[in-house]
C-alpha cells in the first residue's frame, strides 16, 4: 500500500515535471486532439457577415483521426445536402443540384469555403497543423482573460499547406486554441481566428464560438457557433466515402 | 541694316556653297522623312490595334460598380437592365455598350479541376462587338441567349481533355455568398493567341452566367466603345458626368496596364531610334555650320572691322543656320506629306505568315498611318532644338573673334 502510494506520488511528480517541460509540439497535439478527439461529431451554424449582407448556414461535421472529415450542409434549403469530404490530402465537394462530385484542386485549398472567410484548408484540413508544421513556444500571454501559451508554427519543407506561418494562442490547462493568426509566405497577416464562450460540449470544455476575421477587411467576418458536440465514438472509415457523401440525408 | 536685308543676306550666304547646303538640308529632310514615316506608322497602328485589342476585354472604357476593381467580387455589380443601358447610350460619344458578367469559378471535368475565368456575354451583341464567334475553332458559337452551354479556351480544353459536347462543371461562389454550381455542355472550343487567357477562359451566355451566380439581371461591367481612340479622354469625362458617383469609370489603360505598358515601351524604342537618327544628322548639320563659320573668319573680321556690330553678325549667322534647317524641314515635309497621305488612305496590307499572325492576334493585317498634327509638331521641335544647339558654336566663335589675328588669317 505504502509502496504504491509512493509510486503514485512519484508518478505524479514525473507527470507534473513533464507538464512543466511540455514542448510546443505536445501542446499543439493536445489542443488538436481536444478539439477533434479520435473521432468527433459537431453541429454548428456558420454566419457570414458582410457590409451589405449576412448569410447563415447550418451544418454537421464528422471527423476521424487526422485523415478523414466530412461536412454536410443542412440549411439553407438551396445548399442543403452539399457536402465536403476529405480523405488524407484529397478533398471533394458534392453539389446536389447538379449531382456531381467535384475534386478540389490543391490550388483551390486556399480559396474561400462556401463564400465564408474560412478557406477550404481551414475547414477540412485542420489536423495539418499537427502533421505539417513545426512549433516553437515564443511567449505567454493572457487572451480573453485566460492565460495562454503563444506558439509560432512554421510549415515543414514541402508541406502541402497554404499558410507561410501560424501563431497560435493555446489556453493553459484547458488546451483550447483561443486565437490563431494566419500569415502568408510574405509574413503578412491574412486572417485571425478567435474563439470565445468556453463551455461544456460533448463532455469537454471547449469554445463554442469561433470568429474568422480577414486582416484587410475589418467590416467582414465569419462566425461559427457550435451547438452540439460528441467525441471519441466508433465510426467506420468507410463512412468517409464519396458514396456516403452523396447519400447523406440527415 | 534692316532685318529684311539681314534675312536676304543670310539667304544668299547659304547658297554660296550650293552643294554643301543641299547636302546638309537633304540630310535633315531625309531624317525628318524617316522619322515621320516611322512615327506615323507607329501611332497609326497603336490607334488601330487599340481599337481592336480593347474590344476583346477592356473596351475603351468600362463601367463598374465602385467596389469591383478592388477584388473582382461577384457582390459588386451594376444593373443589366434596359433603363441602365439607355442611360449609358446617352453618354456623348458612346457608339457601343455591351454587358459582361465576369467572375471566377472552379472548373471541373472528370476527376480534374482548375480555377477558371468565367465570362458571361450577351451572345449576339458580344459577337458584333468583339467578333467572338470567329474565334471558335471547333464546335459552334452560342445559339440561344440562355442555353446551358460553354465555350472554353483551347489550352483549357486540352487540360481537361474536353471535346465538343462534353460535360463541364462550374463551381464557385455566387452573389451574396450563395453557392454557384452549374453543369454545362461544351458548345465550342475557342482560341486566343494569349496563352494565359487560352488556358483559363470559359464563356457563357450572359443569362446563363447570371443564373449560375444567382445575380438576377446584373452585370460586372458595361464595356463601352467610341469613335476613335484619341477621343477616349473626352469620352471618359462625359461618362463620369453622366453616370455619377455610384459608377466607376475605368479606361483601357487602367484595366489592361500590360497593354498600355507594351505600347509605352514600343513608343519609347521608336523615339529612341529617331533620336539616334537625329543625333547623326545633328552632327552633319553641326559640321556644316562649323565650316560656314571657320572658312569665313576673315570675312567676319572684315565686317566687324568695317563697323558691323557683333550682335548683328550673330543674328546673321543664326538666320543662316535657321534657313538651312528650314530648307531641310520643308524638303522633308514636301517629300513626307504625299507619302503619308497616300498610306493614310491606302494602308500597307500585310500578306503571308505575318498576316496570319496579325489576324490571330485579332488585328487587321494592315499597317495604318496616322496624320496626327502632334507628330509633325514634335519632329519640327526636335529639328529646332538641334539648330539651337548647333548654332551655339558660331555665336560663341563670333563673340570671341579676335579681329587683328583673324584679319591676318591666323586660325
Amino acid at each position: 500500500m505504502k509502496k504504491s502510494l509512493i509510486l503514485l506520488f512519484m508518478g505524479l511528480l514525473i507527470m507534473t515535471h513533464q507538464a512543466q517541460a511540455e514542448t510546443a509540439n505536445e501542446i499543439v497535439v493536445k489542443a488538436d486532439l481536444k478539439m477533434r478527439g479520435e473521432s468527433s461529431y459537431t453541429e454548428m451554424t456558420m454566419q457570414i457577415v458582410r457590409p451589405a449582407w449576412t448569410r447563415s448556414m447550418s451544418m454537421k461535421a464528422w471527423s476521424k483521426e487526422q485523415n478523414y472529415s466530412l461536412v454536410l450542409v443542412t440549411a439553407p434549403a438551396q445548399d442543403k445536402g452539399s457536402s465536403s469530404l476529405k480523405r488524407f490530402k484529397e478533398m471533394w465537394n458534392w453539389v446536389p443540384n447538379i449531382e456531381r462530385i467535384i475534386k478540389i484542386a490543391p490550388s483551390m485549398l486556399g480559396q474561400s469555403w462556401m463564400g465564408s472567410d474560412f478557406t477550404n484548408d481551414d475547414l477540412i484540413n485542420q489536423s495539418s497543423i499537427v502533421v505539417d508544421y513545426t512549433h516553437e513556444l515564443i511567449q505567454e500571454e493572457v487572451f480573453d482573460g485566460t492565460p495562454c501559451w503563444v506558439i509560432e508554427s512554421t510549415p515543414k519543407p514541402n508541406a502541402p499547406v497554404v499558410w507561410g506561418k501560424q501563431v497560435i494562442w493555446i489556453s493553459k490547462g484547458e488546451y483550447n486554441m483561443r486565437r490563431v493568426e494566419y500569415y502568408d509566405e510574405f509574413e503578412d497577416l491574412i486572417n485571425t481566428m478567435s474563439t470565445f464562450d468556453v463551455k461544456i460540449l460533448g463532455g469537454r470544455k471547449i469554445p463554442a464560438r469561433q470568429e474568422m476575421q480577414p486582416a484587410d477587411k475589418p467590416e467582414q467576418k465569419t462566425v461559427l457557433l457550435l451547438h452540439k458536440a460528441q467525441f471519441d465514438f466508433d465510426i467506420p472509415t468507410d463512412f468517409f466515402s464519396q458514396k456516403n457523401m452523396r447519400g447523406l440525408r440527415i | 541694316m534692316t532685318p529684311e536685308f539681314t534675312a536676304r543676306l543670310a539667304w544668299r550666304n547659304i547658297w554660296r556653297q550650293k552643294r554643301r547646303t543641299l547636302i546638309s538640308a537633304g540630310a535633315i529632310a531625309a531624317a525628318l522623312l524617316l522619322a515621320l514615316v516611322m512615327r506615323s506608322m507607329q501611332e497609326g497602328s497603336y490607334a488601330q490595334n487599340l481599337d481592336n485589342a480593347t474590344r476583346f476585354y477592356s473596351g475603351y472604357l468600362q463601367l463598374q460598380e465602385p467596389g469591383f476593381a478592388e477584388n473582382q467580387s461577384i457582390d459588386h455589380l451594376l444593373p443589366g437592365n434596359q433603363t441602365f443601358y439607355e442611360k449609358i447610350k446617352s453618354i456623348r460619344g458612346v457608339t457601343i455598350a455591351v454587358p459582361r458578367l465576369e467572375s471566377f469559378a472552379l472548373g471541373a471535368a472528370g476527376i480534374r479541376s482548375k480555377g477558371v475565368m468565367v465570362m458571361g456575354v450577351a451572345p449576339r451583341a458580344e459577337d458584333d462587338y468583339s467578333g467572338l464567334a470567329a474565334r471558335v475553332r471547333k464546335g459552334r458559337y452560342f445559339i440561344d441567349e440562355d442555353e446551358k452551354a460553354v465555350l472554353v479556351g483551347g489550352k483549357l480544353a486540352e487540360y481537361f481533355s474536353l471535346k465538343v459536347g462534353d460535360e463541364f462543371v462550374l463551381y464557385g461562389q455566387g452573389y451574396h455568398g450563395t453557392t454557384a454550381a452549374g453543369l454545362y455542355r461544351v458548345a465550342g472550343i475557342i482560341h486566343f493567341p494569349n496563352q494565359q487567357i487560352d488556358a483559363r477562359i470559359v464563356y457563357l451566355p450572359l443569362k446563363t452566367a447570371q443564373a449560375l451566380y444567382q445575380t438576377g439581371n446584373q452585370v460586372s461591367a458595361w464595356v463601352l466603345h467610341g469613335n476613335a481612340v484619341k477621343e477616349i479622354p473626352k469620352l471618359e469625362t462625359s461618362a463620369r458626368e453622366q453616370m455619377g458617383n455610384n459608377v466607376n469609370v475605368r479606361n483601357w489603360a487602367d484595366i489592361s496596364p500590360e497593354l498600355a505598358q507594351q505600347i509605352a515601351l514600343d513608343r519609347a524604342s521608336g523615339i529612341f531610334m529617331i533620336l539616334v537618327l537625329y543625333g547623326v544628322v545633328g552632327f552633319g548639320l553641326f559640321a556644316t555650320i562649323v565650316m560656314m563659320t571657320l572658312e569665313r573668319r576673315r570675312e567676319f573680321a572684315v565686317m566687324l572691322a568695317t563697323g558691323m556690330a557683333r550682335k548683328k553678325l550673330q543674328v546673321l549667322v543664326m538666320l543662316e543656320s535657321l534657313f538651312l534647317a528650314l530648307t531641310g524641314v520643308i524638303m522633308g515635309l514636301v517629300l513626307a506629306f504625299p507619302i503619308l497621305i497616300w498610306f493614310y488612305y491606302h494602308p500597307i496590307k500585310i500578306t503571308g505568315d505575318l498576316a496570319a499572325t496579325f489576324e490571330e492576334m485579332g488585328f487587321e493585317a494592315i499597317l495604318p498611318f496616322s496624320l496626327a498634327p502632334e507628330l509633325f509638331v514634335g519632329q519640327m521641335f526636335i529639328v529646332l532644338i538641334l539648330l539651337v544647339l548647333c548654332s551655339m558654336y558660331p555665336l560663341v566663335r563670333i563673340y570671341k573673334l579676335e579681329l587683328a589675328g583673324a584679319l591676318k588669317g591666323n586660325l
